[in-house]
């Protein structure tokens, strides 16, 4: 605060020395008033400018502002030399040094307004460009035809070019501001830059008047374009003024807060535009990434950084986020590539910004973790091989089994008691129970398995083949299958058939109705299919809704109903490879209904 | 001269005893059980000696896994040999993997077939066999 004081206290010396130089110089001049306006409104505009850079503008507004108000005391300066000079009554047609400086003030406020605007030209439409573009051609021709054609202003003179040169500094400091105007791609056009464009435009007409002074030498022209010059300085001390308002500078600083939020969170992210392309990118994605700033901002397309496998989906998942406007954001495991080539496991983020055309990408890490979930994963795997290797070695004595006690019950049925041929048939119906655990149970180590290809199915077809499929159930029981406009959706065939096929079958098996009905209806949601299996059997206790899901559990015992009691846990178990879930609404007596949601942009296997 | 029987290549007795049982309620030729390939093999160069009594096979099924040579390594065997490549070859295993039935069939097997584990299924499955290669098919002739 110290610092900032003494500037200022600095900066109203220099002012003040400033102020009293035309009273030690020129104070015989009769009609200084003028002179001295148009000299001190641009000290007033340094001292004001100074004081609300100091106090308000951020980091980006502080470079605009620093040319800005040197351009003022340049300004004031080229006036002090104009009223040395008329107070000398020197006849001077053409003083070079002060229009220099007014000249070099002009150029160093080109030169600030170009350099603010850099930052942003990627994240502006192009079309956003075009109206201002106009505009301020069209002015600045206009302004110059009438002058140098309606007119008549000695356009090979001195006071000629230096008008045209103002003419086109002025059109173009009108054509910056007004880019900045309306499309501050802060999100707003804030009222600072609509008092720039007024400033320009009125300091436009004063230099147009101040070429008709030159031919047309009228007193009141040569009044009338100082005072426009007083008031463009107005104009720009009310930008001043207006950026220093409370809600402005609120707003510049909630900004700065996210900006600086954005910076240095920790968490390596991007902000991209509609078209991909990366804008705005902190150190900690440069450094996760091993690109520079100058290889990403507006240069690179995010998905150019996704695994290719990954990238249809999630721009498909995205796409359908933006036009339903959640507002939620989605955060995805994805394959990205690094520079060096490396791939890397991230969960990444997407949130929408609201009100702008622009999404934060924020990319977390996983490398480490999926490797512990890939030894996991390998752990799981071996375990489910080991499962699949016992089972299918099991299934060779088993069937040994089930021949030799055939052919002793067979051919020497004779030759045993009662109790024996009993004996034997307990047998007998034991391996073929043994042999179905073992069916199930390979069947389930086999949707653990990889080398699984997804394709788009139509349900319905599905459905159609799984009816065929189990059709003596279907006609023996009199049962009725009703579904009609399910979707295509992306599924594992052969897996999703065993799911319609497993459901369908409990259904008409748990029934004790003449007619078993079963209901099957989709809901579409926008990220997921939400299937719903109806019947009309016998139900499930709310107690048992979550244990009919595990591995082996059976509600009622075999003799009445058959099974092993794994069908549920091989349905769970591939809705979870479909990124899906599974649940059961049930009453008792009344009916059962089988819920399950598949994801509809399937992103790798789960 | 004898009739041309079966060859049942089979490590497992059970297996070998049940695929032989179900063939003889149909056929009266002789069935001969190998219970490893290089048993197979020496079947074929006894024939091939001179051996009267010895007979090429009409039909072999052929497991694939078994000790001291594999089912694929015989299979090769028997379909780049002249004398024995005509011989429609079943393979009769318990192994489903895709890769495996891809394979076999490469090598020149002339069906897959997948031994049940409920015994009355798999009686039926040999049945099958025995209906498709012995009244519908024929085979060329020796």
């Amino acid at each position: 605060m110290a610092s900032k004081d003494s500037k200022l206290l600095f900066a109203f010396i220099i002012v003040l020395i400033s102020a009293l130089l035309p009273l030690v110089y020129g104070g015989t001049y009769v009609d200084a008033y003028v002179e001295i306006a148009l000299f001190l409104a641009p000290l007033l505009g340094f001292v004001i400018g100074y004081y609300v850079m100091l106090t308000y503008a951020d980091e980006t507004f502080k470079h605009l502002m620093r040319p800005l108000i040197l351009a003022l005391i340049l300004w004031a300066m080229a006036e002090f030399m104009w009223s040395v000079l008329h107070s000398q009554n020197t006849e001077v047609h053409f003083p070079v040094a002060a229009e220099a400086l007014y000249l070099l003030g002009f150029l160093l406020f080109t030169y600030a307004l170009i350099k603010a605007l850099k930052p942003y030209t990627t994240s502006i439409p192009a079309k956003r460009y075009v109206a201002p573009a106009c505009i301020s051609a069209a002015l600045g021709i206009g302004v110059a035809w009438y002058l140098f054609s309606v007119r008549g202003v000695p356009l090979g003179e001195d006071a000629g070019y230096i008008t045209l040169l103002y003419l086109c500094l002025d059109a173009v400091i009108l054509f910056l501001t007004l880019v900045f105007a309306v499309s501050s791609n802060r999100g707003r056009a804030e009222p600072f830059w609509w008092y720039l464009v007024a400033f320009i435009i009125i300091t436009l007409a004063a230099d147009a008047t101040y070429g008709i002074e030159s031919v047309d030498t009228e007193y009141l022209l040569g009044e009338m374009s100082n005072s426009l010059y007083i008031l463009s300085y107005g104009m720009l001390l009310l930008a001043f003024i207006t950026f220093s308002s409370k809600e402005a500078s609120t707003l510049r600083q909630v900004e700065e807060r996210y900006y600086t939020l954005f910076k240095h969170s920790g968490a390596p992210t991007i902000m991209a535009n509609t078209d991909n392309t990366i804008l705005l990118a902190n150190e900690q994605f440069e450094e996760l990434m091993g690109y520079g700033k100058e290889d990403i901002l507006g240069k690179m397309k995010w998905p150019d950084l996704v695994d290719a496998k990954d990238r249809k989906g999630i721009l498909l998942m995205l796409n359908r986020m933006q036009n339903v406007g959640t507002g939620k954001p989605l955060t995805r495991e994805l394959m990205i590539h690094k520079r060096t080539g490396e791939t890397m496991y991230a969960s990444v983020t997407f949130s929408f910004i609201p009100g702008s055309d622009l999404v934060a990408i924020t990319v977390f890490d996983l490398t480490q973790r999926k490797k512990l979930e890939m030894e996991l994963k390998k752990i799981n795997e071996d375990l489910q091989n080991f499962t699949f290797t016992v089972s299918h070695d099991l299934k060779e004595p088993l069937r040994n089994i089930s021949s030799l006690a055939t052919y002793l019950k067979r051919d020497y049925e004779g030759q045993l008691d009662e109790m024996g041929v009993e004996f034997l048939s307990m047998l007998v119906t034991s391996v073929s129970t043994m042999s179905q655990l073992v069916d199930d149970l390979l069947t389930l180590s086999r949707v653990g398995r990889k080398n699984v290809d997804f394709s788009f199915v139509d349900l319905n077809a599905l459905i159609d083949e799984v009816r065929q499929d189990i059709e003596k159930i279907i006609t023996e029981r009199n049962a009725k299958i009703v579904y009609h406009d399910l979707p295509k959706a992306m599924v594992q065939k052969t897996w999703m058939k065993q799911v319609f096929q497993n459901l369908i079958t409990n259904a008409i098996k748990f029934n004790r109705t003449n007619e078993p009905t079963v209901e099957i209806a989709c809901e579409d949601h926008d990220f997921y299919f939400e299937f719903r299996v109806k019947d009309n059997g016998i139900g499930i206790p709310a107690e048992y809704h979550d244990r009919i899901f595990k591995l082996f559990e059976q509600l009622h015992p075999r003799e009445e109903y058959g099974g092993t009691g794994a069908g549920l846990a091989i349905v769970k178990k591939i809705i979870k490879k479909h990124r899906g879930d599974i649940w059961v609404e049930s009453e008792e007596g009344v009916g059962t209904t089988f819920i399950f949601t598949i994801e509809k942009f399937f992103i790798g296997e789960a | 001269m004898t009739k041309r029987g079966v060859l049942i290549i089979e490590d497992n007795v059970t297996d070998g005893l049940v695929i032989k049982r179900t063939l003889s309620r149909h056929i009266s030729e002789e069935i001969t059980i190998a219970r490893d390939g290089l048993q197979a093999l020496s079947f074929f160069s006894q024939h091939l000696k001179g051996d009267a009594d010895v007979v090429l096979p009409r039909l072999i099924t052929l497991d694939l896994n078994m000790p001291k040579m594999n089912g694929f390594e015989l299979l090769e065997r028997i379909k780049e040999n002249e004398n024995t490549k005509d011989i429609p070859i079943i393979i009769l295993t318990s192994s489903q993997l895709p890769d495996e039935i891809k394979r076999a069939y490469r090598l020149g097997a002339n069906s897959y077939v997948i031994k049940p584990t409920d015994h009355a299924q798999y009686e039926r499955t040999i049945e099958k066999i025995y209906e498709y290669w012995f009244e519908f098919s024929l085979i060329p002739q020796e």
